[in-house]
């Protein structure tokens, strides 16, 4: 005759599901690391990126990538990251009756706040966002992740009203590798060069050097003058510029006339407008 | 747009899309040696005369800033970029610095103004004379005019040792060029040039990743004045400057600059940065962002039309999608409909030595799929990777995405230390708590384990059980317990 297992009492107790909510009632609030920790898995921190990307076929250099997240996959590593701690069935049952409150305020609040505490921000004054599934986003391989490290993501929702999305990761999880993760599925996705690193130039190149020019800008908006008023680029031979000769003319053009027309106002002239390209996403309907 | 001269401790807010341009931000203090002197002075002490004397205090301090050398953690990005070769034609090379302050650091010479940067980006082509030139390795000494160091017809600095600030040591490392005293002369910006050659650009970082961002965004550049070369191989080096004062400040005419050169021939500068870079070819940019270098997450994705993401899963497809094993095709349908809902085929090595290969698919697919839970809508509960392994009997084959996630979890739990002691101890807590809820109820909803009497609660009030344990104590043994139980219970019946 085979013995029923001998279970303790509270493994007994917690046995019985209507018991499990009494459980609630005198135990505590999970510790605020365990909360962290498990948000940062949530949004994949920390999962070597052969695990994203198993096959580099999946995205070869120079390409980008958009994806969803498999919700079932982040509940089964969080399951194993719970496993740790399981030693016994009562660790377990423990585990599972107390999955409300170990789980549910990673992605109620935690998980949305990663990145906002990287950059320093005051989360705890904020309103608490919930993780909104199915999550979206993009893998990019291409020498710009180094080239433009700055890059500058912007997107908005595929449901009206098309707010923009939480970022809840924009960084670089391997070299040359560009991860953007949204909360909620992108409508679409813009990605512009990093204005820090927008570069000078001259236009009118072709007849180089005698008339490089450049299309004189407001000085408040940035914005081209309507109609076009190049001004001539002057240089000292040997493709060299005459930066206080080039300013000087500039500042003769603008109309109104500037009080001062220092680096700031020869670097809105100067600059070249930052390249944009916009994705828009095709959802199949349901 | 706007700009303004910003104070050191101003702080950023640039609106989204917006690039705030900044003359230049300086620095309370530059760089350099500085005594503070603090005299006090006490008068009309009553009944002092002369006044007591209070000795003053002496506190030489330095502000120290980089000099000879630049941490490369401090350049943010440069433009162009060294490879591969990228299109701007016409474009003026530069350096982002992730100092905002640092083109305005130092004094470009004792007597000139702070609004003059120090840095210079200098540009050199394979066609100028001595083609682009060697960055070497040395020390200090090799700049400094009393180093030593400095060949006939070879100049640098106007710098001496005693010019070091303190925690300066001629013996520090630092990398420098040399440039023909003609090329010099026609490409290093003019004194007057310079000012309009470093500003400093406050963008909003909301929207940038991580690496890339400085958390206030103000970035300090410094821009080169030459237009590179078009076909040749080009070099530019961010130099220090100071010291160059006499050497650029004639150079109204350049006849002025060789003059002060006195002869010399080679002019050597301190490199804190350089690379080289090539004109031609496409904008990476361009490419990456065309049409057909875009696609979902999957070897052959699906096919997309028009425009460049959709998704074409089915919803709640948790498996791979089984042909019928009757076609023909069946092997050639199950690898496509796999490979472009997101699987690779790997080598799976099972624990008893065998080895075949497998699906597997990581957290970030190509399709729509929502959280598979059970029938009655609750949790699904894993407590192995093994019982996460999916086998397909149609193709043979295993789903190991699942068991490698609960595997992945596991293991990274592991090596975080912190998290495993806070889970364990609150485990730990709610272990207690849930065991002092279970005494408390078992001792007032009885009949377990003892059998109490009905109204046990009342009987605990009433001293009774109290009196019971300590009797049972005295007396050893159940029977005894029951009988004091027994002798005792006045309200209720005891049961056996």
């Amino acid at each position: 005759m085979t013995q029923p297992p001998r279970l303790s009492p509270l493994h007994r107790f917690l046995s019985d599901e209507s018991h499990q909510r009494d459980l609630f009632s005198v135990v505590p609030q999970p510790p605020d690391t365990v909360h962290q920790w498990l948000a940062q898995l949530v949004l994949l921190n920390g999962v070597p990126f052969e695990y994203l990307v198993p096959d580099d076929a999946m995205l070869p250099p120079e390409t980008l990538r958009f994806f969803f997240i498999d919700e079932n996959w982040i509940e089964r590593m969080i399951d194993g990251a719970l496993s740790v701690v399981a030693r016994t069935g009562l660790d377990q049952l423990i585990t599972d009756t107390l999955r409300t409150v170990l789980r549910d305020p990673v992605s109620d609040v935690h998980a949305t706040r990663v990145r906002r505490r990287l950059l320093g921000e005051d989360v705890t004054s904020a309103e608490p966002e919930a993780l909104n599934w199915p999550l979206t986003g993009f893998l990019i391989r291409s020498v710009v992740a180094d080239n433009w490290k700055g890059i500058v993501v912007e997107n908005t929702s595929k449901n009206p009203p098309h707010a923009p999305l939480t970022i809840l990761r924009l960084d670089q999880p391997a070299r040359g590798v560009v991860l953007g993760l949204f909360n909620g599925q992108l409508g679409s996705v813009t990605f512009k060069h990093p204005p820090e690193s927008l570069h000078f130039g001259v236009d009118g190149l072709q007849d180089f050097p005698p008339t490089w020019r450049q299309n004189l800008r407001y000085l408040d908006t940035g914005k081209y003058y309507d109609p076009l008023e190049p001004v001539c680029v002057l240089h000292r031979g040997n493709r060299v510029i005459d930066v206080v000769g080039t300013a000087n003319a500039m500042k003769a053009k603008l109309d109104p006339a500037p009080a001062a027309f220092t680096s700031a106002e020869f670097a809105i002239q100067m600059i070249q407008s930052p390249k944009s390209v916009a994705f828009e996403m095709m959802y199949p309907a349901l | 747009m706007s700009d303004t001269q910003q104070s050191a401790d101003d702080h950023g807010g640039v609106p989204v899309g917006d690039i705030r341009f900044y003359q230049a931000i300086i620095p309370p203090l530059p760089d350099g040696n500085y005594t503070l002197r603090a005299r006090q002075t006490l008068d009309g002490l009553p009944g002092a005369e002369p006044s007591p004397s209070i000795p003053s205090v002496t506190l030489p301090f330095a502000v120290r800033g980089p000099r000879f050398t630049l941490n490369p953690a401090d350049i943010n990005s440069y433009f162009p970029p060294p490879s591969p070769p990228t299109p701007f034609e016409g474009q003026l090379p530069h350096v982002v610095v992730a100092r905002k302050t640092l083109p305005w650091e130092r004094l470009l010479g004792p007597d000139l103004d702070q609004g003059i940067p120090w840095l210079g980006l200098l540009v050199v082509d394979e066609d100028d004379p001595g083609g682009i030139p060697k960055v070497h390795s040395g020390t200090v000494a090799d700049l400094l005019r009393d180093g030593g160091k400095l060949p006939p017809g070879t100049i640098g600095p106007a710098l001496r040792t005693g010019d070091l600030d303190d925690g300066e040591s001629a013996d520090d490392p630092c990398s420098y060029t040399e440039l023909p005293a003609d090329l010099f002369a026609s490409i290093v910006p003019r004194l007057a040039d310079l000012p309009f050659l470093a500003h400093a650009r406050g963008v909003d970082t909301g929207n940038k990743p991580i690496e890339g961002i400085l958390a206030e965004g103000i970035y300090s550049v410094v821009v080169g004045n030459r237009v590179p070369h078009g076909s040749a191989v080009n070099g530019a080096f961010l130099v220090s400057l100071e010291g160059f004062g006499e050497l650029l400040a004639g150079q109204a005419d350049e006849e002025a600059a060789r003059e002060a050169a006195d002869g010399a021939t080679t002019i050597r500068l301190a490199v804190l940065h350089s690379w080289n870079f090539q004109m031609g070819g496409e904008d990476p940019f361009d490419v990456l962002m065309s049409a057909d270098h875009s696609g979902l997450l999957a070897i052959d994705p699906p096919a997309v039309t028009e425009v460049k993401t959709g998704a074409n899963c089915t919803q709640q497809a948790i498996t791979v999608p089984a042909p019928d094993p009757s076609s023909p095709a069946f092997v050639e349908e199950t690898v496509r409909y796999a490979r472009q809902s997101g699987y690779a085929a790997l080598t799976h090595d099972f624990r008893d030595g065998g080895q075949t290969f497998s699906w597997y698919r990581g957290p970030v697919i190509p399709c729509l799929l929502g959280l598979v839970l059970n029938e009655d809508q609750s949790n699904p509960v894993f407590r192995t990777a093994d019982s996460l392994l999916r086998y397909d009997p149609a193709s043979g084959l295993f789903d190991t995405g699942y068991a490698a996630a609960f595997e992945l979890g596991w293991l990274l739990a592991l090596q975080s230390e912190g998290f495993v002691i806070s889970l364990r101890s609150y485990l730990h807590q709610a272990k207690t708590k849930g065991l002092r809820l279970v005494n408390r109820q078992q001792l007032t909803a009885g009949p377990f384990p003892l059998n109490l009497p009905a109204d046990g609660a009342a009987s605990i009030r009433n001293g009774v059980v109290l009196d019971a344990v300590v009797r049972w104590l005295a007396i050893p043994g159940a029977d005894a317990l029951q009988a004091a139980l027994g002798s005792t219970a006045s309200t209720g019946e005891v049961t056996s």
